[in-house]
Order: structure tokens, then sequence, then C-alpha cells
């Protein structure tokens, strides 16, 4: 059933991309995806509805996951700004990517707070928490530092962190890390890469 | 001595076509719709100044929120730190851009929830000309998305 429920729109929308990419053959839609041997992996956190979340579960999916957090007023949001043009520019194929946000700020993101947060932002998301234990080891895995820091704010205290969108295969595999400078033409190509791919 | 000098200044700026009262303008200032539980939220904006001396931001002030603070984003090896920072001057003849992934005024403790389209009212101190008082629009997280593209 997964295997085919994409294969509709994907059909109508290769004229759509075929025909672009006469108008501008340089727009940018080639992709290369890349392998990353000792990075990402499997892990298990609680999703903002208060239930269990493994990768695992994703299989078959494509998924963009980055760290932020709920406090973080300008950037966190504008990474979410910026997934929800590449969700715009993959019109139906859409439906095949889930946003995963892990928290990095587990102290003051619960499921709740992780919830509110992104109702406001049409991208399939899932936001993630769990202990500082763990959250600790998953950033370490996939190369992500972050670090509290006390700031004088009257917000309280800021997650200085990486700004890294990872790419992650159906497979659970990261096929690329978007930085933060990169467009959401880029995102929207890599995802289409995939999607290309399971063909 | 020093109001005799001051006048002489403040009719030399006239005299220049600087001196209209309206300086330091403010363009395009917008706030980012959040839901009112998330508690903080950014407004960005463009502040000019067409005056012969730098200008100083030293704070700001809404109905809408308990705090304003000026923030400050910088980027270091892929790591995103925010800053708050005390002052944000702005050049004579120059402007500063407050804009996403840079300098932004971060409302904090919003009061009520912000409905999309309203205008906020936000009071600026500048060092020298005193206040302004502007009005800031409140734009959706979609719309803002649209919005940086244009930038």
């Amino acid at each position: 059933m997964s295997r085919h429920r994409w294969l509709l729109p994907l059909f109508v929308c290769l004229p759509i991309w075929g025909c672009e990419a006469e108008e501008k053959p340089d727009s940018g839609v080639e992709f290369e995806l890349k392998e990353y041997e000792t990075l990402g992996g499997g892990f298990a956190l609680t999703d903002h509805e208060g239930r269990p979340f493994r990768l695992a579960q994703l299989r078959g999916r494509i998924a963009l996951l980055f760290f932020g957090y709920t406090h973080c007023p300008d950037f966190c949001p504008m990474t979410l700004s910026k997934l929800i043009r590449a969700f715009d520019l993959l019109e139906e194929r859409r439906e095949e990517v889930s946003t995963l946000f892990v928290s990095v700020d587990p102290e003051r993101d619960g499921p709740q707070e992780l919830k509110e947060h992104l109702e406001q932002f049409p991208v399939n998301g899932i936001g993630l928490t769990g202990s500082a234990t763990r959250i600790d080891s998953i950033a370490r895995r996939y190369g992500v530092t972050y670090a509290k820091r006390e700031s004088g704010s009257a917000a309280g205290y800021f997650v200085d962190h990486s700004t890294y969108t990872f790419l992650i295969d159906q497979q659970g595999k990261i096929r690329y890390i978007f930085r933060h400078a990169d467009a959401p033409e880029l995102i929207a190509a890599g995802v289409a890469k995939l999607l290309q791919k399971e063909e | 001595m020093r109001s005799v000098f001051l006048i002489v200044l403040a009719l030399a700026g006239l005299g220049c076509g600087a001196g209209d009262g309206g300086n330091p303008t403010v363009d395009g200032a917008w706030v980012r719709m959040v839901p009112v539980a998330q508690g903080v939220t950014a407004a960005y904006m463009v502040i000019e100044n067409d005056g012969e001396d730098d200008l100083v931001l030293r704070s700001a002030q809404t109905p809408a929120a308990g705090v304003v603070e000026i923030h400050e984003m910088a980027y270091e090896a892929d790591v995103m730190r925010m800053r708050m920072i005390e002052e944000l001057k702005v050049p004579a003849r120059g402007k500063v851009e407050l804009k996403p992934g840079g300098l932004h005024l971060m409302l904090i403790d919003l009061v009520e929830p912000l409905e999309v389209g309203e205008e906020l009212s936000l009071l600026l101190y500048f060092e020298g000309p005193g206040q302004r008082k502007i009005a800031v629009r409140v734009r959706a997280i979609v719309q803002s998305a649209v919005g940086q593209l244009s930038h």
C-alpha cells in the first residue's frame, strides 16, 4: 500500500517538473545524496502527544530532523518557516515526509509545549522530547552540539545549538545535512530525490 | 552657551533638510504570530537614521508583552548563538535592519493572544530624539515564510 500510494502524485508532478527544468535549466534541482558512516541512527523519545516514539516507526517515510526549542523566538521558527516553503514546493508528495523537532530544552519543552508550537507549522511535525541524558546521547550521535547558557534575559536561559537539518531516508539513514543558509528549494530537491530513488 | 550651540546645530540640521523631526524613521515593522502559551516572539523592522549623528536605541516597550529586549544572533561553526545586547547603534545616514536570523526585538511574557493582521503599538526609546511610537503588524508564520523569500 505505502509503496504505491505516492505513485499517482508522482505521475502528476513529473510533467510539471519536466517543464520547469526546460524553462530554468539551472534551477538547482539536481541533488546528490550522501552517505554518513558514523552519524545518525535510531532513537526512542516521547512525542508531542505524550506517546513513545521510535525513529524506526517512520520506516518507508522520509524525515527532516532538526534540534531546537520552543523558547527560541527567531532561529527555530525561521527553520520551520523554511520547511513550510519546502513542503509547498513538494505539493502532494509532502504527505510522504515528516518533520522531526527534537527539543534541546527538555526542561521547558514537554509534549504540550511542543504540540502548541508545532500546530502553527503545516509541516507534518512531530515534536520530540525526553530525558536530558537521552537527548544528549542522540545529539552526540548526530554530531549536534547544544549548551544551556544563562543570558541575563527576562526570558531565562538560552540554548545555543547546531543549526543542521538532517534529511533522513526511508530506511532511517541520514542522506544529507542541510545548513542554515540552504534554501527551501534545496531541501525540496533532496526530498524529491529520495522519492525518485524509491521508484 | 551649550544651549546656543545646540540651537545652532539644530538650525544647521534644518538647513540640510535633515532635521524634519521624522528622524529616525521605522519601516516595515512586524512581529511573528505565536500561541500566547509560548510566551515569547520576535519583532523585526528597518530603522533608518538620516541625521548627521549616530543614534542609539536604548530600549523598547509594548502593552502586548511584559518585557522587550534587543537580541542579536550569531552563527559560529553552524551553531546558533543568541545574546541580549544593551543598545543598538543606528549609524548616521545609515540604517539597521532587524530581520529573521539577525537582530530582533524579543517580546517576552506576552500578555494576551496575538491575532494575525492586528497592530501592536511599540515604543522605541532613542538616546537623544527620545521616544518613537510605531505600529507592528502581526504576521502568521506562513506569511512570514513568504516574507523571507521576498528579501
